[in-house]
């Protein structure tokens, strides 16, 4: 049997739980506070700049399958004829809001005052705010945006259209909370948007270096200050500390494993487990860090961000976003990265609960798989929903994927 | 005298133990693996001792492999039944470029390269729909022996379709297409060509197309293979003489006799209790 080592983590990992730890408490207290949805959303620097405090379903359902909590909050939603083909995020969400529980994770995730949603994501998501604004009757706001085929190229009237859009949602929110949101206020969520954003795309940069300084639960975790913390001085501060210390790390020649003991570079493909973390530190200890995933890399931060043109830069990150691309662009981007952090290995999570990045993944992975000659495992799971894991299936597979590779 | 090595496959439905010197099975036992892993795998290797007069501290090393692989008092090293899979099916024929394994819990397609070496492989996804169960059930169900069950099938002229999606829907339609007195050879063939096709897919997403082996309890099923045949062309069953169930046990042991070759000291301290 391999042994299960303790590793000592980056130290930025306790400021940003002590960050996640506030946010939680913000959401609770601070007024008025909205709904809104993580990805390529251009409705999360409009919030800071309208002083309204953003609160997140999604990444409450993250929290929630963590503390082992939403196999019990999917079961409560289904109940409540939602059903279990829809997306576990939104079953978690709505079974927290149906039965909280005596004791929900992170002390709950407050009640909206205002629905703020996009389309540039999940097209599953407009039923769930749907039904939250069925539940709640508070006002929702909804951006629209035209699906981009081809980012480079997209027309010039998508970005006309998305900067009405957004100019539009604007002058309703301000009604809605009756606050103005001036252009100085705007500028300055984009700008210190901007900022975390080149942080960040400094940050995945170093994971080519070997040994990898940060495994997959460490940019789990800075992604917490990329989306929800988007916009924010204390979003630049965090994503900077967590900069530098890598940029050390990497300088020291630090790496999650010592350069000796990392044998493989494998890319993980979706969301991770949520509830099953502890997977990445499995492999660690035989040896394989993941310095790449579409999930980090691809999904958000990916579109620079000017304050001196706060509406252009919101438009373009809801049009660039990979949840609003082609297939054929996604696999694009994971073919030249993979190549690119010399990729050896590809686990691909074939995700019952999000579509929208499981199709076309099984051909992503033929294409890596020949191009590269690499192996890939895909394993069948689910992102929230833990009564979809089984231990012995997934640990089976990954232990022959392990053997394959050594 | 040459060394004694034991390969033990502690699978869902059965446990099977090998037991080979010099490259040659000297005795095996196959017994239902039940409800207790780590007795099956000891009556399974005492049996397989027994029949070859030896004793346990006669092993020099031995790897233990299938589901059960960890739940064993015998402090073997444990290898997935995949690598071992691949591993016998290359000792067993050479020109072997993949398996299908038919198993209780799962059916796996692996791809083979040089020396047995895993090159891909897929399994099916969460549902007994694609597994040896998928026929074990719904044959228990209308009361029929797994031998009356296959034989049926290869008998029938007809083939009724049989949705694979779940074993228990299967099971609804297989009673409702008896209640309309449709025919139940035609109705138990198309159970078979329902998983052969499940299968088939599997087999078809690593782009397999020659010198396929079966192996696991599902290459005991004539019908299944048959079903099989008529979409792949091509797959075969291990030589004459050797249960296809056998296959990762005898993996097992050959890559317990490969590891005791490059470390004979940590690969030959083989304990149990009492033992």
């Amino acid at each position: 049997m391999v042994e299960k080592k303790k590793r000592e983590r980056p130290a930025f990992n306790r400021s940003i739980a002590a960050a996640i730890s506030k946010h939680y408490k913000d959401v609770q207290t601070n007024k008025p506070m909205a709904y809104l949805l993580m990805a390529s959303n251009p409705l999360v620097e409009i919030a800071y700049a309208a002083r309204i405090q953003p609160a997140f379903p999604e990444n409450y359902a993250c929290a929630c399958a963590a503390g082992h909590a939403s196999a019990g909050y999917c079961e409560t939603a289904e109940a409540y004829n939602y059903s279990p083909d829809i997306c576990s995020y939104c079953r978690n969400h709505l079974g927290y809001i149906y039965g909280p529980g005596e004791n929900p994770p992170t002390g709950g995730i407050g009640e909206p005052d205002l629905l703020l949603i996009t389309s540039s994501a999940c097209t599953h998501y407009f039923k769930w705010w749907d039904a939250l604004h069925e539940i709640y009757g508070k006002p929702l706001i909804f951006i629209n945006t035209p699906r981009v085929m081809e980012p480079q190229s997209k027309p010039d009237f998508y970005m006309d259209y998305a900067m009405r859009e957004i100019e539009q949602a604007i002058g309703e929110i301000e009604k809605a909370v009756g606050v103005k949101i001036t252009n100085d206020k705007l500028s300055e969520a984009v700008k210190l948007s901007g900022e975390v954003v080149d942080y960040w795309q400094k940050l995945l940069e170093m994971q080519k270096a070997v040994p990898c300084p940060m495994d997959y639960s460490d940019l789990s975790n800075a992604l917490f200050v990329l989306i929800v913390l988007a916009g924010t001085q204390e979003g630049v501060d965090l994503m900077r500390e967590t900069y530098n210390e890598t940029k050390q790390r990497v300088n020291e020649g630090k790496g999650i494993l010592s350069k000796d003991e990392e044998r493989h570079r494998l890319l993980w493909i979706n969301i991770p487990f949520w509830y099953k973390l502890g997977i990445f530190g499995y492999f660690e200890d035989r040896g394989c860090v993941f310095p790449l995933s579409d999930y980090t890399h691809h999904i958000w931060g990916t579109t620079r961000m000017d304050g001196s043109k706060p509406i252009e830069s919101l438009a373009r990150k809801a049009l660039e976003g990979e949840l609003n691309t082609s297939v054929d662009d996604q696999i694009d981007k994971l073919l030249k990265d993979a190549k690119e952090y010399h990729i050896d290995g590809v686990i691909a999570h074939s995700n019952r609960s999000c579509r929208v990045l499981s199709v076309g993944m099984l051909d992503a992975v033929d294409i890596i798989r020949e191009e590269l000659n690499i192996p890939a495992l895909v394993l069948d799971c689910d992102h929230t929903d833990e009564r979809v894991y089984s231990d012995a299936e997934i640990m089976n597979r990954i232990d022959a994927f392990l053997e394959m590779l050594a | 005298m040459a060394l004694m090595f034991a390969g033990i496959d502690i699978g869902s439905a059965s446990t099977k133990a090998i037991l080979m010197a010099d490259s040659q099975i000297i005795s095996y036992h196959i017994i239902p693996s039940g409800s207790d892993f780590a007795e099956s795998s000891q009556v399974a290797l005492d049996e397989a001792l027994n029949k070859s007069n030896s004793a346990f501290k006669d092993i020099a090393g031995a790897v233990t492999t299938g589901y059960g692989r960890y739940i064993t008092e015998i402090n073997a090293e444990a290898v997935t039944e995949i690598t071992c899979a691949a591993r016998g099916a290359s000792f067993l024929c050479a020109d072997t470029k993949a398996i299908v394994d038919i198993g209780g819990q799962d059916t796996k397609v692996i791809k083979i390269g040089k020396g047995g070496r895993v090159l891909d492989f897929v399994l099916n996804d969460k549902c007994a729909a694609g597994t040896g169960r998928f026929i074990e059930r719904i044959a228990t169900s209308l009361g029929l022996g797994l031998d009356e069950f296959a034989a049926r099938s290869v008998g029938s002229m007809t083939k009724l379709p049989i949705s694979s999606t779940c074993t228990v829907f299967a099971e609804t339609e297989v009673i409702s297409r008896i209640s309309k007195g449709e025919s139940l050879d035609g109705i138990i063939r198309g159970v078979h060509s329902a998983l052969a096709a499940r299968i088939y897919g599997l087999a078809q997403r690593l782009k397999i197309q020659e010198a396929v082996v079966a192996c696991g309890g599902g290459a005991l099923n004539a019908g299944l293979m048959k079903e099989l045949r008529d979409l792949t062309g091509d797959i075969t069953l291990p030589p004459t003489g050797i249960d296809p169930r056998l296959l990762p046990a005898i993996g097992a042991a050959l890559i317990a006799t490969e590891r005791y070759a490059l470390n004979p000291v940590k690969h030959s301290k083989l304990s149990r209790p009492g033992v």
